[in-house]
């Protein structure tokens, strides 16, 4: 149920943020490939989702929908946005761990960097997000085919890469 | 092997420190809402705007604040309409049509952008700004740059398809017929929210002007007679060339001249303070198809393009440790972004590319381009010859 007074609105969107701004970061990040890209575009999102709290019904849904969507943005926007400061760059490390967990994360992430923001951003909510293909058409405002097509050029380019890079990509 | 869900979930994982907080949401939500409010009309609305927007404090001021540009390049010197002429549209591509106006209280800018299908002003209701910044004690310290409203598309005879419009109301401009409707998509804007007012009309036989309104309109400023009264300025002038402060030496096969002007199309940063020229680039045949939008980019994702922009130098673009600081060098992050900065320290040119092309193509687009007097308009290329 959503409250209505002033305050506490302003108590309930603060839960929602408290609760949902670091998922919404790893989405974010994971369509962009920048953290602090990432962090940009949540918030935007979530300032936009406060002007608008009591007219939003299903803030979540929204939220992590419009995160995707400002995470392209933020790719396609001025330098200021699109920006990575060197000082802010997330240092990866240098050295393999025992478990390769840390390798493999590296590999990933280093193959998500050979797609686009839009291919990105289909692989994110098809896959991880779980979201049918018309889901992500109307959570993206793409037609349905354009949706099929990247995903389907998204996974052929991770593997590509991925096998190039010697990782096993067989599972999907 | 992994499942793919798994695989993202992963690379998602150990994130570095967050560097807002909730707090930090919550004053850009009231920053936000406050722009959509603000006019600045003497310090009773200042005042009024300030106890809406909550405390930004003076360190946030500091990086917010633009930085200040020449005005004779960022602003538009609009005459008030009086008795207006036919707008007839330039045979060539790459001319402007018009001049700014002054309708009421709405500001017309000259134009800033133009394609081969159709040129682009920014339009201002009265004194708004886009953000207004307050102290710990709540006075106003600074304003940011002018809004911009409202966005003027004029198109090229025959190029435009009013069918965003097919259910909007007859209105007359002028005794010219338009349509007005109180909530028009604007492809680029995916909000569940509408409220964007729009009026398209003829200006001409055959041709059509759009005035969409950019920002959600919660005063009601921007009504159909308002809108009306804009079109019915609009007055055409004596046609002349586009400029940009570039020359281009170098372009990639296949790729051709498709939009250029004082800053790039709205959605990707418009003729915000900073920008002083953009030109953007296309691989391939030019489309034969009516328009429905202004967009220079539809969001189809096959669009090869390039864009390059020259802007003010942000200073947190800094080159790699040790590189030669005149040298084009690319974005950590994003080997597509790439930059030249300009002697002087004062001017950055950018490059950003859609996968077509190499970081190497990009730099040695960058490291070839002819650089004018950026200060002095008098300087600048015609859009027509900036490109080999």
């Amino acid at each position: 149920m959503r409250l209505s007074g002033v305050d506490d609105r302003e108590t309930e969107f603060r839960a929602f943020v408290g609760a949902q701004m670091e998922p919404l970061r790893g989405l974010a990040y994971l369509t962009c490939g920048d953290w602090q890209v990432a962090e940009d575009a949540v918030l935007t999102v979530l300032a936009r989702l406060y002007a608008r709290w009591p007219k939003v019904e299903t803030p979540a849904a929204y939220a992590r929908a419009a995160v995707v969507r400002a995470a392209i943005d933020e790719t396609r926007r001025p330098w200021w946005r699109r920006e990575k400061s060197h000082s802010h760059a997330m240092p990866e490390p240098a050295t393999p761990d025992r478990t390769g967990a840390v390798d493999d994360r590296i590999q990933v992430r280093q193959a998500l960097r050979h797609l686009s923001p839009k291919l990105r951003a289909v692989l994110v909510l098809r896959f991880l997000e779980g979201r049918s293909v018309q889901e992500t058409a109307e959570a993206l405002g793409w037609p349905e085919g354009t949706v099929k097509s990247y995903t389907s050029r998204a996974l052929d380019r991770l593997r590509e890469v991925l096998t190039r890079e010697g990782h096993h990509a067989g599972a999907f | 092997m992994r499942e793919l869900s798994e695989m993202l979930e992963d690379a998602k994982a150990n994130p570095p420190a967050p560097r807002y907080t909730v707090d930090d949401v919550v004053v850009a939500g009231r920053r936000l809402r406050a722009r959509r409010r603000a006019t600045w009309s003497g310090l009773a609305a200042a005042a009024a705007v300030v106890a809406v927007a909550g405390v930004i404090t003076v360190p946030r001021l500091v990086g917010a604040t633009p930085s200040a540009g020449p005005p004779e390049v960022t602003a538009a010197a609009p005459v008030t309409a009086g008795k207006t002429d036919p707008l007839r549209y330039p045979k060539s591509p790459w001319e402007y049509a018009f001049r700014g106006y002054r309708a009421g209280e709405f500001t017309v800018n000259d134009p800033y952008l133009v394609t081969a299908d159709f040129q682009q002003a920014t339009v201002r209701i009265g004194d708004d700004v886009d953000e207004i910044y307050t102290d710990d004690t709540k006075k106003t310290v600074a304003r940011s740059e002018p809004a911009r409203n409202l966005l003027l598309t004029v198109y090229r005879p025959g190029r435009y398809d009013p069918k965003q419009f097919a259910g909007g109301e007859p209105v007359s401009v002028g005794g010219k017929p338009g349509l007005f409707q109180a909530d028009t998509q604007i492809e680029g804007d995916r909000s569940p929210i509408g409220g964007h007012r729009g009026l398209a009309w003829q200006y001409a036989t055959n041709g059509w002007a759009v005035l969409n309104t950019l920002i959600p309109d919660e005063a009601g400023r921007a009504g159909k007679a308002n809108l009306v009264a804009v079109a019915a300025g609009l007055s055409g002038s004596a046609a002349y060339p586009a400029t940009v402060a570039m020359k281009l030496r170098e372009v990639p096969p296949g790729y051709r001249l498709d939009a250029g002007g004082r800053g790039p199309d709205p959605w990707n940063g418009g003729n915000a303070e900073g920008y002083r020229s953009s030109i953007r680039l296309v691989k391939g045949a030019a489309s034969a198809g009516r328009l429905i939008s202004s967009m220079t980019d539809k969001d189809d994702g096959y669009v090869k393009d390039i864009r390059i922009n020259l802007s003010t130098y942000e200073p947190k673009r800094l080159p790699p440790d040790g590189a030669d600081p005149a040298a084009p060098y690319c974005n950590t992050g994003n080997a597509a972004l790439c930059y030249r900065n300009l002697p002087g320290g004062k001017y950055t040119v950018e490059i950003i590319g859609s996968g077509d092309t190499s970081p190497e193509e990009l730099t040695q687009i960058l490291a070839a381009i002819q650089v004018a007097d950026v200060d002095k308009p008098a300087t600048w290329f015609p859009l027509a010859t900036a490109t080999p």
